[in-house]
């Protein structure tokens, strides 16, 4: 193994309360910030992104591993959110008029 | 046929030597054919949140106060369950590489339990739904508006789904014992075990899309 | 030439094995899990042509002959089925990449062995499953392989059973993927860079990435119809909410780049071809090797253009039809340089070259077709009539089985170790050609008058189109037959192959016909181009430095 940095105990412990710290900020949230959908969606999935990138670079070893395994990441990442905007593209403006080129 | 122990080592015009990668023997590669593979799990459960996410946003009213029928405290109990299983899983393979392998075997274990008990509110949480009547084509439930039943569909699927991984999760947690104890596993190479835990952490993972997505939306309307 | 080759010694799983069959369906050596692939692929690729040929009998005059409207059906769905999924996606993948992958890369495998073996025994499941749906209940689907929501969720033919089966088969192509992916990263000989492998590897790159990134949407998409067929939950169902149109975007946004899966190893394949017969080092090979990756990619944005008659809104028609235009570029990046290469170049006419420049001049209509059918203005008039079966006809036969063709004409001494006769491989070829053409090309000209597609039947005024097709279709299916003949005649009575009949560079020919087990006793370095020719010959010879000590 080619690891000279490795995770340590109290790295991953810390990680751990940081989790255990978002996740019961998710469920509070809603209750002492009280905000619109959109606002409320936005902040959830920014913790829930957060928590992601958490787990990723650290339970997931992604920080330690060679630079190859981000890449796999970041383009499924990438795919996905091409699938997600082109597929809204339909979505919201599905009913409206085709008026586009009268 | 095993030459596994002998290293073939060439050398180019300058004579500088290379060594060829086996593929017999090559944890890199195991661990990012396995990333290949958790890559397709993202995109089967990315496809499903593409689904659900154009759904929301069709019947949004519907999704929020069908939100708010869902059962939080049960969904909040799995969720911290599901967190800590991800922990012993992790801290096991971290005793595991400091050679610490009767520890690992306890935390491993611990995996299976908390997921056990995953699965069991999640099959309370189900029975709960069930016995009001909601289910997928029930009487009941195809009489509501076209967005609670759709949020119902996609709730079962969803978290069927996922309980579907978790049970294979299960199953490949007690496989990496029975590795252990045969000593295919070993503190020298364990690349099963680090994948397995990278599965876990997948199978986590979607959980942390799912349930704000599911159980927080409607939460304090 | 005494040596041992691959087929007279294996490495197997469950131990070791006495009985020949035993040896092969649980061999884990990448070059027979190729054969076994092709086995079972010319099977189910004769079965199907059997049910297009059914189908243009049934077609030759109006009215009914010999199929009802629902057989029809079900052939259409079943040729369909079969030729997407078992024959065309895993194609020249599964033979071809299986087989040449390690060794045009200097590796003696692949990275995950028994996965592979694994892959081909869910192929094979997969196929059994979807043949024998035929046979059961309310017999195979008749749905079309597309099987849109919400007909495919309501019909009482064997749709699970079919959707299963591609489960499976896309499982397999996953696999495969993983497989190919990893092994390209870690198994290369030491000193190949990326822009040192051979192009075809480069095909194989590009195809194995979209094989993991584009599939599993499809098998969820796939999973969902079960579900929603067993227990109803609704989503694809307008009954209760659903939208059929968000099952054809999951389905396309698998089955669009599906096609590049299709054609990327294909032009992998001509990318070897031409250098070879051209006697010189292929122009722009940088150029050849990126196109591979821009079509991968943009191959992502463009699914939409199956939906353009759907009720898709007006912005995502535009966005579609823009990006499609887009995709045409690096393909026609692709056929600048294999013409360029082929310019002043001393061309030898031998049966792979020629079924490539077929395929340049076949798939170019394919292709250009295809931008004619992205054109928002004429595609409604266009959509679901024959202009568009020709269109993917001729880019699928006449784009990746001429290619698949022209590979087994290309790599057919390495695989056998004897040579197949020239002449009656070359009329093989012309009866194909032509037919091919006398058989699709009057369907552009029946679907522009308006002649719909999968239409059991149609109006008299358009009798002669579908017997002019007939007639191509006995012909190409004469010359496929024949084809077969003038390759397995060869198995027994060709000429015994040398290592490198054709003169090429790649490292498959620098190893003997057919290979050992163990391709390369020892592994060459490798710091130099793979199509490095000088003065017509090849520069680099390796095969003593691979065989020393033997």
């Amino acid at each position: 193994m080619t690891h000279h940095e490795t995770l340590t105990e109290s790295m991953f412990i810390k990680v751990f309360f940081a989790l255990i710290a978002l996740t019961t900020l998710t469920f509070l949230q809603p209750y002492f910030m009280h905000q619109d959908l959109s606002n409320t969606i936005a902040i959830q999935m920014f913790i829930a992104v957060i928590k992601t990138f958490l787990i990723g670079a650290y339970y997931m070893h992604l920080k330690y591993e060679q630079p190859l395994f981000r890449w796999v990441v970041l383009i499924a990442v990438i795919t996905l959110t091409i699938f997600f905007v082109i597929t809204s593209f339909d979505a919201i403006y599905r009913n409206d008029i085709n008026d586009f080129f009268t | 046929m095993d030459h596994s122990s002998e290293i073939e080592i060439i050398y180019d015009k300058q004579g500088n030597p290379h060594e060829v990668i086996d593929f017999n023997d090559d944890d890199e590669g195991s661990k990012l054919g396995f990333w290949f593979f958790l890559f397709t799990e993202l995109m089967l459960f990315g496809g499903m949140f593409l689904v659900f996410t154009f759904y929301f946003y069709r019947y949004t009213d519907n999704f929020l106060e069908a939100s708010a029928t869902l059962n939080i405290v049960l969904g909040g109990i799995n969720t911290f369950i599901l967190l800590i299983s991800t922990y012993f899983m992790g801290m096991g393979l971290i005793n595991f590489k400091n050679g610490e392998v009767s520890k690992a075997k306890v935390k491993i274990v611990l995996t299976i339990v908390f997921s056990i008990i995953f699965l069991t509110v999640k099959y309370f949480e189900w029975m709960a739904e069930i016995h009001h009547g909601i289910y997928p084509d029930s009487e009941i439930l195809n009489a509501k508006e076209h967005g609670i039943i759709l949020f119902f569909g996609l709730y079962f699927t969803m978290t069927g789904l996922h309980g579907v991984h978790i049970i294979i999760g299960i199953a490949l947690m007690v496989w990496v014992i029975l590795l252990m104890n045969r000593g295919t596993i070993t503190t020298k190479k364990y690349v099963i075990f680090e994948n397995v835990a990278l599965y876990w952490d997948l199978v986590h993972m979607v959980w942390v899309f799912l349930f704000p997505l599911f159980y927080i939306t409607g939460l304090g309307r | 030439m005494t040596h041992k080759s691959f087929y007279d010694e294996t490495h197997t799983v469950f131990g070791h094995h006495e009985n020949k069959i035993l040896q092969w369906i649980f061999s884990i050596d990448h070059k027979r899990i190729a054969i076994l692939y092709m086995v079972v692929m010319f099977a189910f690729f004769a079965v199907a042509l059997l049910v297009a040929l059914t189908m243009r009998i049934e077609l030759f005059f109006p009215g009914e002959q010999v199929l009802s409207p629902d057989q029809f059906n079900q052939a259409f769905t079943l040729h369909g089925v079969i030729m997407v999924f078992l024959f065309i996606i895993p194609g020249i993948p599964a033979i071809f990449g299986n087989f040449l992958l390690p060794i045009m890369i200097g590796a003696k495998d692949v990275s995950f062995p028994r996965l592979n073996l694994f892959s081909w025994w869910l192929f094979l499941l997969g196929a059994i499953i979807a043949l024998s749906s035929l046979f059961v209940g309310n017999g195979f689907a008749d749905t079309g392989w597309t099987f849109y929501a919400p007909y495919s969720t309501n019909t009482e033919t064997n749709v699970i059973a079919a959707l299963t089966a591609a489960y499976i088969l896309g499982m397999a192509s996953i696999l495969t993927g993983i497989n190919f992916v990893v092994t390209i990263h870690r198994l290369r000989a030491p000193g190949m860079g990326f822009f040192k492998m051979p192009l075809f590897v480069w095909g194989l790159y590009s195809t194995a990435w979209i094989q993991v990134l584009a599939t599993p949407v499809i098998g969820i998409t796939l999973i969902l119809v079960i579900i929603e067929k067993t227990i109803g939950i609704g989503i694809f169902d307008p009954a209760k909410g659903g939208d059929p149109i968000l099952y054809e975007h999951l389905f396309w946004i698998y089955s669009h780049p599906a096609v590049y899966l299709m054609i990327l190893p294909a032009f992998g394949v001509v990318s070897e071809i031409v250098p070879t017969f051209c006697r010189r080092t292929i122009f722009g090979y940088r150029s050849i090797a990126i196109s591979s990756a821009m079509i991968s990619i943009i191959g992502y944005l463009v699914w939409g253009h199956h939906l353009f008659s759907s009720g898709m809104s007006e912005w995502a028609k535009v966005t579609f039809s823009f990006l499609t235009f887009f995709v045409s570029i690096p393909t026609g990046i692709k056929f600048f340089d294999w013409i360029a290469t082929m310019y002043k170049g001393s061309i030898v006419m031998k049966t792979p070259m020629l079924w490539v420049v077929g395929t340049i001049v076949t798939f170019a209509i394919g292709g250009l077709t295809g931008v004619v059918l992205a054109t928002l203005g004429i595609t409604t008039h266009l959509h679901d009539t024959y202009y568009v079966v020709a269109h993917f006809h001729y880019a699928m036969f006449g784009g990746v089985v001429f290619m698949m063709f022209a590979a087994f004409h290309y790599w057919y001494p390495k695989f056998v170790g004897r040579m197949y006769d020239e002449t009656k491989a070359k009329i093989a070829f012309w009866m194909i050609f032509i037919g091919f053409n006398v058989l699709w090309f009057p369907m552009f000209i029946a679907g522009i008058l308006g002649m719909p597609r999968r239409y059991f039947d149609y109006l008299p005024e358009f009798t002669i189109y579908h017997q002019i097709s007939g007639v191509g279709a006995v012909l190409t299916l004469s010359g496929i037959a024949y084809m077969a003949y003038v390759l397995i005649k060869g198995l027994k009575n060709g000429e015994i192959a040398s290592a490198n009949p054709w003169n090429a560079t790649t490292l498959e020919w620098q190893i003997d016909s057919p290979p050992p087990l163990e391709n390369f006793r020892n592994t060459p370095y490798i710091d130099f181009e793979p199509y490095d020719y000088k003065d017509g010959v090849p520069v680099h010879n390796l095969y003593d430095e691979i065989h020393k000590g033997r």
